[in-house]
């Protein structure tokens, strides 16, 4: 399965990857929303992770450009954010999973597989 | 709850079609006995008409028969009658013609009743009449035998009409009549037994039918009574169901009921507000007692739940609930997912109270969706009041962070010299003074946009403070205190950053001006609790533990005590940035100066540190390519060629020098100045005292905030109209003299741009 991890932070980008085990995925990154958007359109992922505050173009945006492009995309929102009104906006707007930082493998997998369970 | 319609005891519903099978087969009978008793009255009739036909018959034949026998006796006479009129020789014409009709009558008539004919009744009608009976028809047998012999003679006479054979014909009448006018008679008799027999056959099957017609017609009523009676039955069973089937209601009724009691106790005295919203977000009927007092209103029941919100929260919750809800009832957004963004998990509402304020309570929310028939009908909602919960929350963690606080500031106490301690809380205290100054209230009531310049000034002011505390807090290792000033600086430089600025804005900064002063004051108590309070009485071996502090015995130490920080300072923030630095020391010695004078020496010491190690100072792999040492050296020289009423020392740094060009870029580029033409080098090196100016690439705790130099200004120039002259030569060194007169401290700020600024 092809997944995209964006967050702005390295640090995170790597912590999400070692976490998720790259044997079960195929997984490529974008440090932003822009390079999300130009990553997504040659990488055609299944799977997204998505920070919310990122240069460039934020979260929320990029889950409109995203789902736009393809809408069967599964988006799961790993935010930092506390704030509520912006959890609630993801999932409006069509992000199926919400993940808080700081977070453990374990609770990544967990949303990972909740993604695709309808 | 059980369902109504499945009760128990609506079996009646099911006798139903039995009874209707019933019903029908009794119907089908009554119709049946109904043709019958039809038939059988049909048949009554049928049968009398008979007898009244045979009664007829019978005494037409009887009439007939009497007739013949009268008709014998008349030819007999007629036939004595001839014979004497012959005798006398009369005319028998009339006679025999008589006779000869006589006879063929008779014959006509016996012709009648032997094969069956028309014969005239008593009143002269002509009637048919069946051949006569078996009996009947042997007399009339005989009587033709009688009849045949007399018959013959007549004939016999009326045709030769002789007197002998008139003598035989009289002959024959006389001996033969009687006997045929005798049969006849006893056949008249046996016609009319006969018949007499036939009717009474007749009627008695006229009397069994008519018995069979009663009686069908008492069956017929019977069954009517009997069906009457069935549907009594039925309507009894009807009544008895019905009375069951409303036991069975009541009883299940008062189940409902038992179990509605133990649902209402539940409601009235769980400590939650538990309620159904439907997708209109109405409150349903049944909730608990307690929401009443959550949401402070009684009489939930179709409020719109959303309504209610929106006058406790703040106008973006409200639209983050709205969209909130409209997730919870979306069945294409999984509940897991939206249950874990519930934005009013933990929720600060406020109601109006008597007072005309609002009281702040914090509510939990929790919602799970209910799904029938594949659709999201209703959602549950269960809602509790957590504010002591949240209250305890923040009081542990402010516990926690005054505790900490206190722990930290123990052990600032116990390793910094005491004297260097009451210097850092002077120097704070001054500073909050002077932010206090800066943020009168009043002068921010009525800023317009008109004042945005001076709000602003007003803010560098404080900005400056907090900058100078900061820079001490850096010096004595009190990080709580550097921490609360970064964060401070932060809150000052988003406002400073903003467009429009209000009284409301400056709300921020006041309540961290008084959380500084407040931490300070916790500093002054952990101080006199450990240390003693005031000045002098400090514990002498409390003050031996700091390494360069005065011994308290007064002996004179060989150098300033304030150094000893200072260099520290200069070696934590090499450290930080990677870089090696030295500080050394001649003849400075600010013991004789007074306190506040000594406090703002050691501020300027601070800031030109900070400066020189932050921007002056290279790298070590920068300073071997340009063959200097890796480590650099901060030199601090008292100087001595100065007015006796006057303190100055110089300050110098074997960086990189300060560059013209870079610092024209920085100013440019940071839009202090628009154009550097016309410019001199030494105005251009001048800029670095600007508010705002900062040559680092980013903003740190260690410079960059474009302030450092600037506060140095503040103090030496504005403050005591003092003199800064910088040399410098670029990469080799940079050197700031410093020069403060001794006399009375100079309170009029002076305009930036008297500034004495000197280049060489």
């Amino acid at each position: 399965m092809k997944l995209l991890i964006v967050d702005d932070s390295n640090v995170i980008r790597r912590a999400i990857a070692r976490a998720i085990g790259e044997p079960d995925y195929e997984i490529r990154t974008a440090g932003n929303g822009a390079e999300a958007i130009d990553v997504f359109d040659e990488f055609r992922p299944e799977v997204v992770t998505m920070d919310i505050t990122m240069p460039e173009m934020d979260g929320l945006m990029c889950v409109d450009q995203i789902l736009q492009r393809d809408p069967g995309t599964r988006i799961l929102i790993i935010s930092a954010l506390a704030d509520a009104s912006t959890a609630v906006e993801a999932v409006k707007r069509g992000a199926q999973g919400f993940l808080l930082k700081p977070f453990t493998a374990e609770t990544l997998n967990t949303e990972l597989v909740e993604l695709f369970r309808d | 709850m059980t369902d109504v319609t499945d009760l128990p005891g609506l079996e009646a519903d099911n006798q139903q079609p039995a009874g209707e099978g019933k019903t029908i087969l009794s119907t089908l009978g009554l119709v049946v006995g109904v043709i019958v008793f039809t038939a059988l009255l049909f048949g009554i009739v049928l049968v009398n008409s008979v007898i009244s036909v045979r009664v007829k018959q019978t005494l037409a034949a009887v009439n007939a028969a009497n007739l013949q026998s009268v008709r014998v006796q008349r030819m007999s006479s007629t036939l004595l009658q001839i014979q004497r009129d012959t005798r006398l020789g009369r005319d028998v014409t009339q006679e025999q013609a008589d006779l000869a009709a006589s006879s063929s009558a008779f014959d006509q008539t016996e012709n009648a009743l032997k094969h069956g004919g028309r014969v005239p009744d008593a009143a002269g009608n002509d009637v048919p009449i069946d051949p006569l009976g078996t009996e009947a028809s042997q007399k009339l047998a005989d009587a033709d035998g009688y009849w045949a012999t007399i018959h013959t003679y007549i004939t016999a006479y009326l045709s030769n009409r002789n007197p002998s054979a008139l003598d035989n014909a009289v002959a024959a009448a006389v001996r033969t009549g009687p006997r045929l006018s005798d049969t006849m008679n006893q056949m008249a008799l046996q016609i009319a037994d006969a018949s007499s027999n036939e009717v009474a056959s007749l009627a008695s099957t006229r009397n069994l039918m008519t018995g069979l017609s009663v009686l069908t017609f008492l069956v017929i009523i019977a069954s009517l009574l009997g069906r009457v009676r069935e549907s009594q039955r039925t309507v009894l069973l009807y009544a008895e169901s019905l009375e069951k089937r409303n036991k069975d209601a009541e009883e299940s009724a008062r189940l409902l009921a038992e179990a509605k009691a133990g649902s209402d106790m539940i409601m009235e005295t769980v400590t939650q507000g538990l309620f159904l919203i439907d997708p209109s977000y109405r409150i349903a009927g049944e909730y608990s007692r307690e929401l009443e007092q959550i949401f402070r209103m009684p009489d939930l029941t179709g409020f719109n739940l959303l309504n209610i919100l929106q006058r406790l929260l703040t106008e973006r919750m409200f639209n983050t609930s709205k969209d909130y809800f409209a997730l919870l009832f979306d069945k294409t957004k999984k509940q897991r997912t939206v249950l874990q963004v519930n934005p009013l998990a933990q929720i600060e509402v406020n109601f109006p109270n008597s007072e005309g304020g609002y009281t702040s309570r914090f509510l939990n929310f929790s919602f799970r969706r209910i799904i029938e028939d594949g659709k999201i009908t209703r959602v549950f909602v269960a809602v509790s009041d957590v504010t002591e919960r949240v209250q305890l929350e923040h009081e542990l963690r402010a516990a926690e962070a005054r505790k900490e606080r206190q722990f930290e500031f123990l052990l600032g106490v116990l390793h910094i010299e005491p004297k260097q301690l009451d210097d850092f809380m002077t120097t704070a205290r001054e500073q909050i003074a002077i932010m206090n100054d800066a943020l009168r209230a009043q002068d921010f009531a009525g800023a317009s946009s008109g004042q945005m310049d001076i709000l602003r000034q007003r803010l560098d002011v404080v900005y400056s403070s907090v900058h100078n505390i900061k820079g001490n807090a850096m010096m004595l290792k009190l990080s709580y205190f550097q921490n609360v000033c970064q964060e401070f600086e932060s809150k000052i430089v988003s406002l400073r950053n903003r467009v429009a600025l209000g009284g409301d804005d400056f709300l921020a900064v006041v309540i961290s001006q008084s959380e500084l002063s407040k931490d300070l004051d916790e500093l002054q108590e952990v101080r006199q609790r450990f240390l003693g309070i005031g000045r002098g009485s400090v514990a002498p071996e409390l003050a031996a533990l700091s390494s360069n502090g005065a011994p308290a015995n007064g002996a004179r130490p060989t150098a300033d005590p304030m150094l000893t920080p200072i260099a520290t300072l200069a070696d934590e923030m090499a450290k930080a940035n990677g870089k090696e630095v030295r500080v050394e020391a001649q003849g400075f010695d600010t013991r004789l100066l007074s306190d506040a004078m000594r406090r703002s020496v050691k501020d300027v010491l601070i800031q030109l540190t900070r400066n020189s190690v932050s921007h002056g100072v290279e790298r070590p792999d920068e300073r071997e390519a340009l063959g200097k040492a890796r480590g650099a050296t901060i030199s601090i020289k008292g100087l001595s060629d100065i007015p006796i009423d006057s303190f100055g020392f110089t300050f110098r740094d074997d960086g990189h020098g300060l560059d013209p060009d870079r610092i024209r870029d920085k100013a440019m580029a940071k839009g202090l100045i628009s154009s550097a033409s016309g410019m001199s080098s030494r105005d251009i090196v001048g800029l670095i005292f600007s508010a705002g100016f900062s040559t680092a690439e980013s903003a740190s705790d260690d410079a960059g905030r474009g302030i450092g130099m600037n506060l140095v200004k503040n103090i030496v120039v504005d403050q005591y109209g003092g003199k800064i002259n910088v040399t410098s030569e670029v990469p080799r060194y940079t050197e700031f003299t410093i020069v403060i007169p001794l006399g009375a401290r100079t309170i009029e700020p002076v305009d930036d741009q008297h500034a004495q600024l000197v280049e060489s």
